[in-house]
This record gives structure tokens, C-alpha cells and sequence, in this order.
């Protein structure tokens, strides 16, 4: 027998009758496994996703606490529920009103105003609004640079006065 | 008493938002590069000293050169007249007597503005003798006229952002009297005596902020109006001190 013919031969084998029977019967009496998409399986997806989810979560709130150097129990005090106490609005509202006084002293200086002919009293005319708008700017941002008086001195070429030229004009 | 400094760039900038969002802000004037007059006054010195130029060119060179600069300066006043009156006009005031204030005040600065109108209108009909006499005619009016009443329409200003500072107070002042009461601290001595200290410092607040008013009502000496407007921002700022000491002392009594 050549191996070819040997080879052959295996189509010729088939189990035995009875064992056939016996393990088909064993097969269909077994328990099936449950599908994968049934209603339990996709609650138990959905329970595990929130779990990783609020493990997530949970991490992150703990890192923003640290990071943050945040304490969880300003929240919880009575204090916290006193917003009219909060100290950092009070400091803000304060810190206005500082800037507002250093404003008002700053602003102008009432003088007499000289050459005054008629024997009344004369004052000199108070700076221009956009001169104090300038002078608004820098006290606020002395303020927010954390210098107790603003430089006022100014660099630009010093400018004739309005009443000045009209004096000079006079002669 | 204790004065208590805080100066913490981030509560300063909330300080600076806070100032901004309560009060307006100034525009800058568009053409102040055009009230220099520095470079005019000069050129109008040397054709005073004559240089290089025959007597009868020289004569008429000065009295053009005095007519612009004249011309210019009283321009220069008038925008500034109108710069403080629009100011005035955009304020948000709070009260109808801070309003007829208002009215009043820019109404004089509107006769400040026509006068300057009426003086340009002659400018080019001048002499040089004319524009001496011109020159000294508006000085002198700017110091005994214009002058009350541009200091009248800038402390009303000041006034006007004082207060919406004065109202947040004293709206944060019925707060803390509500959460002293809530709470039941009145038993507390201490917290009892720097809340009343604070409703004092408040009502005198109120009192020099009246006076203010009242001043610049009557168009008084403007030193003394900025003297009650800067008295009733300390005494503003002397409020939150105790503020700030009520805030303290809750904290110590609450339980943690």
C-alpha cells in the first residue's frame, strides 16, 4: 500500500454509531452560556464604567485639593455661610476706597490764582478730567504693584499752562 | 486704633474691577496734543525781538502769530469746558437732588462754553493791543468765573463715585446687622460694641458725604468741598476697619 492509498483510507473513518448518540445527547442537556447582550450584562458594562468613572473623579478632587491648597472645611463652618463677613469681598471694597482717598489728595491743589486784578477772590482752574483720568491710572496701578504712593512726576516736556500762555499773551 | 493694611495684588486687582465697575470711566481728551502751546509761544518770542524781518513785516507776522495762539488757547478751554460738561452729563446719579445738581452745574459750564464762543468769534478782528487786552480778559474770567465751577463739576464727580462706594456699604452694613441678629452674637460684648462703632462711623460717613454735597450745591470754596469729600472717604475707610474687626471676632465665636 502506497502512502497515497493509505491517505485515502481516512475518509473512510467515521466514529461509532452509539458514541455519536451519546455525546450528542450529552452536548444538548448542558447548560447553554448566557448571551452577551442580555439586559444583566449590559447593567454590569454600565456599573463597571462608573466605577472607573468616579475613580477618576475622585482622584481628580484630590489632586485639585492638594494642588490647590483648598480646604474642603471652609464649606462646612457656619462662618462660610456669612457672606457679608467673606473677608476678601470687605478687602476688595476697602482696597477701592483707598485708592479713591489717595485719588481725591493727588488730584489737584486749589491755589490762589495770581495777578488777580479786581481784589476778589481767584483760584486757579483745576486739571483738565482727561489729566485725572491719567492720574486714575497710575494710583490704581501703583495699587495693584504694591507701592504705597503712585509716581506722579511726569517725564514728558512740562507744558504751558493754558492761563500761563494766556499771561504771556497779555504783554 | 488699629489700622489694619492689606495689600495683596490679587484683592487690589478685584479692588481696581470693583472701582471700575462702580465708577465711570474718564475718557482721555482726543486732541490734548493741541493745547501745547510751548512751541508757539516761542516762535511769537523771537518775532517780538525782531530777528530778520523788516519793522512793517515784522509787525504783521506778530499780530498773526498772536491772533492763532489766541485762537488756539481759547479753543484749547472751550474743549476742556466740554470735555468736563459731557462727563457731568454721563454720570449715573442716584438721587433726584444729585441730579438737579447735575443740571445746574452743567448749565454753567454750557454759559462757561459760549463765552469762550464769543471771545473766538473777535479773535481775527484784533489788533495786537486787542489781543493783550483779550488774553488777560480770559484769564481773569477763568479765575473768577469758569474756574468755581470747573471745581464744582470735578468734586461732583468724586462726589458721585463716592457714592456708590457709600451704598455698598451701607448695604453691606444691613447684612452684618442681619447676621448679628440671626446668629444671636448680640450677647457678645465685644462684637456689640465695634458693630455699633461701625453704624457711628457710618452715620458720620453719611453726614460729611451730605455737607459735600451741599457745598457743591452752593458752589462754596472748593477747598472746603474737597475737604468733606476726603473726611467722609476716611471716615468710609475707618467703617470698614470695623468691618473687618466684626469679621475677625465672628470667626473666633462660630464653631469650626
Amino acid at each position: 500500500m502506497t502512502f497515497k492509498e493509505a491517505f485515502n483510507n481516512f475518509k473512510e473513518i467515521t466514529p461509532e454509531e452509539g458514541y455519536t448518540k451519546r455525546s450528542r445527547s450529552l452536548i444538548l442537556a448542558s447548560t447553554q452560556p448566557r448571551s452577551s447582550v442580555s439586559v444583566f450584562g449590559a447593567f454590569k458594562i454600565i456599573s463597571r464604567g462608573f466605577q472607573f468613572g468616579s475613580a477618576i473623579a475622585l482622584t481628580s478632587l484630590l489632586i485639585a485639593i492638594i494642588a490647590g491648597g483648598f480646604s474642603i472645611l471652609t464649606f462646612l463652618t457656619p462662618f462660610s455661610k456669612l457672606p457679608s463677613l467673606d473677608p476678601e469681598n470687605l478687602r476688595a471694597e476697602a482696597q477701592a476706597i483707598d485708592i479713591q482717598i489717595k485719588l481725591t489728595g493727588l488730584s489737584y491743589d486749589i491755589d490762589e490764582a495770581p495777578a488777580s486784578t479786581q481784589g476778589q477772590s481767584a483760584i486757579s482752574v483745576p486739571p483738565a478730567v482727561s489729566k485725572i483720568a491719567d492720574l486714575k491710572k497710575k494710583v490704581e496701578q501703583a495699587a495693584a504693584e504694591g507701592q504705597k504712593e503712585p509716581d506722579v512726576a511726569t517725564t514728558e516736556e512740562s507744558v504751558v499752562t493754558i492761563d500761563d500762555a494766556l499771561e504771556q499773551l497779555s504783554r | 486704633m488699629r489700622r489694619i493694611h492689606y495689600f495683596n495684588p490679587l484683592h487690589i486687582v478685584a479692588a481696581i474691577i470693583l472701582a471700575a465697575a462702580i465708577g465711570s470711566a474718564i475718557p482721555h481728551r482726543a486732541q490734548a496734543a493741541a493745547c501745547n502751546f510751548n512751541e508757539a509761544l516761542g516762535n511769537l518770542r523771537k518775532l517780538q525781538t525782531g530777528q530778520n524781518l523788516e519793522q512793517a513785516d515784522g509787525v504783521r507776522a506778530e499780530l498773526a502769530a498772536r491772533r492763532n495762539v489766541l485762537a488756539a488757547l481759547i479753543d484749547c478751554a472751550a474743549e476742556e469746558a466740554q470735555e468736563l460738561q459731557a462727563n457731568i452729563n454721563r454720570l449715573e446719579v442716584r438721587s433726584e437732588e444729585a441730579k438737579t445738581i447735575q443740571r445746574s452745574i452743567g448749565q454753567k459750564l454750557t454759559e462757561s462754553i459760549a463765552f469762550y464762543r464769543a471771545k473766538r468769534a473777535s479773535v481775527n478782528e484784533l489788533g495786537i493791543r486787542g489781543t493783550q487786552e483779550v488774553a488777560r480778559q480770559v484769564r481773569e474770567w477763568r479765575a473768577y468765573n469758569y474756574a468755581p465751577f470747573a471745581h464744582a463739576g470735578l468734586n461732583f464727580m468724586f462726589w458721585n463715585e463716592n457714592d456708590t462706594f457709600i451704598e455698598t456699604a451701607r448695604v453691606r452694613l444691613d447684612h452684618i446687622g442681619q447676621t448679628v441678629r440671626t446668629f444671636k452674637l448680640v450677647d457678645n460684648e465685644e462684637l456689640q460694641k465695634l458693630f455699633t462703632q461701625a453704624q457711628e462711623s457710618f452715620s458720620e460717613t453719611e453726614t460729611l458725604h451730605r455737607s459735600a454735597l451741599e457745598a457743591i450745591r452752593n458752589f462754596d470754596d472748593p477747598k472746603r468741598t474737597q475737604e468733606f469729600i476726603k473726611t467722609s472717604l476716611e471716615k468710609l475707610s475707618q467703617t470698614y476697619n470695623f468691618f473687618f474687626q466684626i469679621s475677625d471676632t465672628v470667626r473666633t465665636i462660630l464653631p469650626r
